[in-house]
């Protein structure tokens, strides 16, 4: 979408994508020092929807993860020991460390799978039972902790990619959801000014496509309606607001 | 505890085994008691209190009126125990809806008291008053030990969402060994098995969409609705009987045969055929414990249309405390006397009843029952009224834009509903000629070159209601693999997370 835009612009780009099945923010930070001496990109779009500011997306990682240093916000981004896909990631969230069951996972997608469900269905049962009995600690504790993140988070990228990063942010819209913006959508914007980066959002974009062709930019014919991952309608949004904030900036 | 999480089946698990150490009949029948009692404390121990209540009043009661010479007296018991029930009942499920309608009558600020509504309240309420009401009709003798009576009406895979199984159907079971049984347990298995599959392949996958169309109806176009509405239909079916297949299938690995619930219901083609094949349990109730005494269709045909609207007025609220419950009812209830009349009319006596007629009508009269009840399903689920008028109007095609949504799985889950039924009714006639054969085990013509290469070893088991089980050998190589890969799919296909079944609000 974006290449297609540029050279109808008269001014045709390259462009690299990046991502990988079960990475978190820990892994695009850990990355962003080498990409950006590898390619030296004109620009650098990295794309963020608000889970990627919880306190997992940080600590846990298929790769890496990140300590952030509470003095200065500075992140420092460690190698996690075993790289066997997704395997480790299901064992290290319970703390296993079994040999055999990892030889066994690795050659058996039908044994990882019912592992995999089973460990995770024993983890919605306790977090139910822990629900239950204490109040839900959601609020401004986790506003708190989403802030001191995506300051971190920007900051590194900032350090990583200079002033060419533009930070996209993408809310979730579903039927009902988007009137609003989210707060971390605000909070993200206000970061971005301070360090001097580009900042999108692309909620009244795709408000707007929701109010006026009733489509929803993310969700597929197998999920229930505005959940999942960007759609192909999505990513054209994405491209068109990405384009635009790069146009702009030239 | 639902049917459907990990600690039922390990508390399942560990009744059975219990039940197969325990040397006597009596000692694995108060097993049963001790684990009904903790089945419905595990949820709120202090609600097993309501359990014993009407228990011990209407163990107390049947005596006396078996023993009562006279009418008077017999019928001061029976009152007894029917206002106790019904008081029961009124407060824990209806006190707060009287209170609101009544205050909004008078115009005056509600009070709302705090009441969490028992689990299965409705359910084991009807049993018990089935059981006082047949004592006193002579229909069943009382039953003199207590704790089989408890045992009747606590036992665990029955109490919390049917089948409403009558004394008359239980009590004569006490007398069975319920000593582990190989055939009863591959049997029970299979029928637990269909009922996860239809919980968790079918019902759980559709609720998820079925939830978002009917709360927010005005953003969705009129397609996303109606498949929406559909949704509904195939989830409430899958779920419910999905329940009644699991209570049915651990009842039978214990040893007692509970009563079907659901026999193809989608396929009637009347309302009144609906009816005997949807909630059986609770039509036949409904049937003999208020649409009889109220007259049935003995007093006049008008006396009967009143009955039928309102013993379906009746049963419409016992679903629970709100009017689109009592609407609900109204609307089957109408159209149960409409149907009435039409069979009474009988406006097309002349036509020739050739095979294309018969056909057409069938596929007319089908269609016509299917979307009647789809539509009454719309005030059933739908939050409030404003709600399904919004329904209403997205279905109907009069505010048709909104966001069309093409979900999938309810295609697949159709399609999977639509075979089984075709299946079930393969079965149901292979069982019929099975019926007049008993002693022969016979193969659905569909899987017969199977059977052949299983040795036979394959059978069809007739059941009074439903038609048939496809019962696979079990132990038995063939049979064993075939389970476990059902076994897997289920456990590999089922969504995270427990949904409750819809009817533990009832």
């Amino acid at each position: 979408m974006i290449e297609r835009l540029s050279r109808s612009s008269g001014e045709p780009l390259n462009v690299r994508q990046y991502g990988w099945g079960g990475t978190s923010s820990a892994t695009y930070l850990a990355i962003s020092e080498s990409l950006n001496q590898r390619w030296k990109p004109k620009w650098v779009a990295v794309a963020f929807n608000s889970d990627d500011f919880s306190a997992t997306s940080l600590t846990i990682g298929r790769f890496w993860r990140t300590e952030i240093n509470p003095l200065d916000l500075s992140v420092k981004a460690i190698p996690v020991e075993r790289t066997g896909g997704g395997v480790d990631s299901v064992l290290s969230r319970f703390g296993m460390r079994s040999d055999d069951l990892r030889d066994l996972l690795d050659h058996s997608v039908l044994a990882y799978l019912a592992v995999e469900k089973f460990l995770l269905s024993r983890q919605e049962t306790i977090r139910d039972n822990i629900e239950g009995s204490r109040p839900d600690p959601a609020g401004a504790e986790e506003q708190r902790q989403e802030e001191i993140a995506a300051t971190a988070i920007v900051r590194a990228l900032r350090a990583a990619y200079g002033a060419n990063l533009i930070v996209v942010y993408v809310p979730e819209i579903n039927a009902t959801s988007g009137e609003e913006p989210e707060p971390i959508d605000k909070i993200l914007q206000s970061i971005c000014s301070i360090e001097g980066v580009g900042y999108v959002s692309v909620r009244d974009a795709m408000m707007q496509r929701r109010r006026s062709r009733n489509e929803l930019p993310e969700g597929f014919r197998n999920t229930l309606p505005g959940t999942g991952h960007l759609n192909s309608l999505g990513h054209e949004i994405v491209g068109e607001e990405v384009w635009r904030a790069v146009s702009s900036r030239k | 505890m639902v049917f459907t999480s990990l600690v039922f089946l390990e508390f399942f698990l560990v009744v059975l085994v219990c039940l197969a150490l325990l040397p006597t009949r009596t000692s694995r029948q108060f097993l049963i008691l001790a684990a009904s009692c903790f089945f419905y404390a595990y949820w709120k121990p202090v609600y097993l209190l309501l359990l014993a209540t009407p228990s011990l009043i209407d163990y107390v009661c049947s005596i006396r009126i078996e023993d009562s010479k006279r009418e008077a007296s017999r019928f001061r018991w029976l009152l007894v125990s029917l206002v106790t029930n019904l008081a029961l009942l009124g407060y824990f499920k209806y006190s707060n809806f009287f209170i609101e309608n009544v205050s909004e009558l008078l115009g005056i600020q509600p009070m709302h008291l705090n009441i969490v509504l028992p689990v299965g309240i409705s359910f084991f309420t009807f049993k018990t008053l089935s059981y006082t009401i047949d004592v006193y009709r002579r229909e069943i003798p009382a039953s003199r030990s207590l704790w089989q009576y408890t045992m009747f009406v606590t036992y665990f895979p029955e109490l919390v969402a049917g089948p409403i199984v009558r004394a008359s159907v239980f009590l004569p079971q006490m007398t069975r060994s319920l000593k582990f049984s190989w055939v009863r347990t591959s049997v029970g298995l299979q029928i637990i098995l269909l009922g996860f599959t239809k919980k968790l392949l079918v019902a759980d996958r559709l609720s998820g969409f079925s939830d978002e169309i009917f709360s927010h109806p005005a953003q969705y176009s009129s397609f996303t609705v109606i498949t929406g509405v559909l949704a509904y239909s195939l989830q409430i079916y899958c779920d419910f009987s999905g329940y009644s297949d699991i209570a049915i299938g651990v009842s039978k690995i214990i040893g007692f045969d509970l009563p079907e619930n659901f026999n193809m219901p989608y396929l009637a083609t009347s309302i009144t055929e609906f009816w005997r094949r949807w909630h059986i349990t609770l039509s036949q109730w409904l049937r003999d414990y208020l649409y009889k005494p109220l007259g049935g269709n003995r007093k006049g045909r008008f006396r009967t249309y009143v009955n039928l609207f309102i013993v379906m007025l009746l049963g419409g609220l016992w679903h629970g405390a709100s009017w689109n419950f009592v609407f609900w009812g109204a609307l089957h209830g109408t159209a149960l006397a409409i149907h009435k009349i039409w069979k009474e009319l009988d406006l097309f006596p002349a036509v020739d009843n050739g095979k294309v007629w018969k056909i057409a009508t069938k596929i007319i009269s089908w269609s016509a029952t299917y979307l009647f009840v789809c539509f009454a399903w719309i005030f059933f689920r739908s939050q409030d009224f404003s709600t399904a008028k919004v329904i209403i109007m997205k279905v109907t095609g009069f505010e048709p834009s909104g966001i069309t949504w093409v979900y999938t799985p309810f295609f697949i889950c159709s399609g999977a509903v639509i075979l089984g039924h075709a299946i079930g009714v393969v079965l149901a006639k292979r069982a019929k000629q099975a019926d007049s054969r008993p002693n022969r085990i016979t193969a659905p013509r569909l899987i017969r070159n199977l059977y052949r290469g299983a040795h036979g070893r394959f059978g069809i088991r007739p059941s009074p209601f439903s038609g048939a089980y496809v019962l696979l050998p079990f132990p038995g190589f063939l049979g064993s693999f075939l389970i476990t890969l059902w076994i897997l799919v289920i456990y590999l296909f089922a969504p995270f997370g427990t949904n409750p079944f819809i009817y533990f609000q009832f």
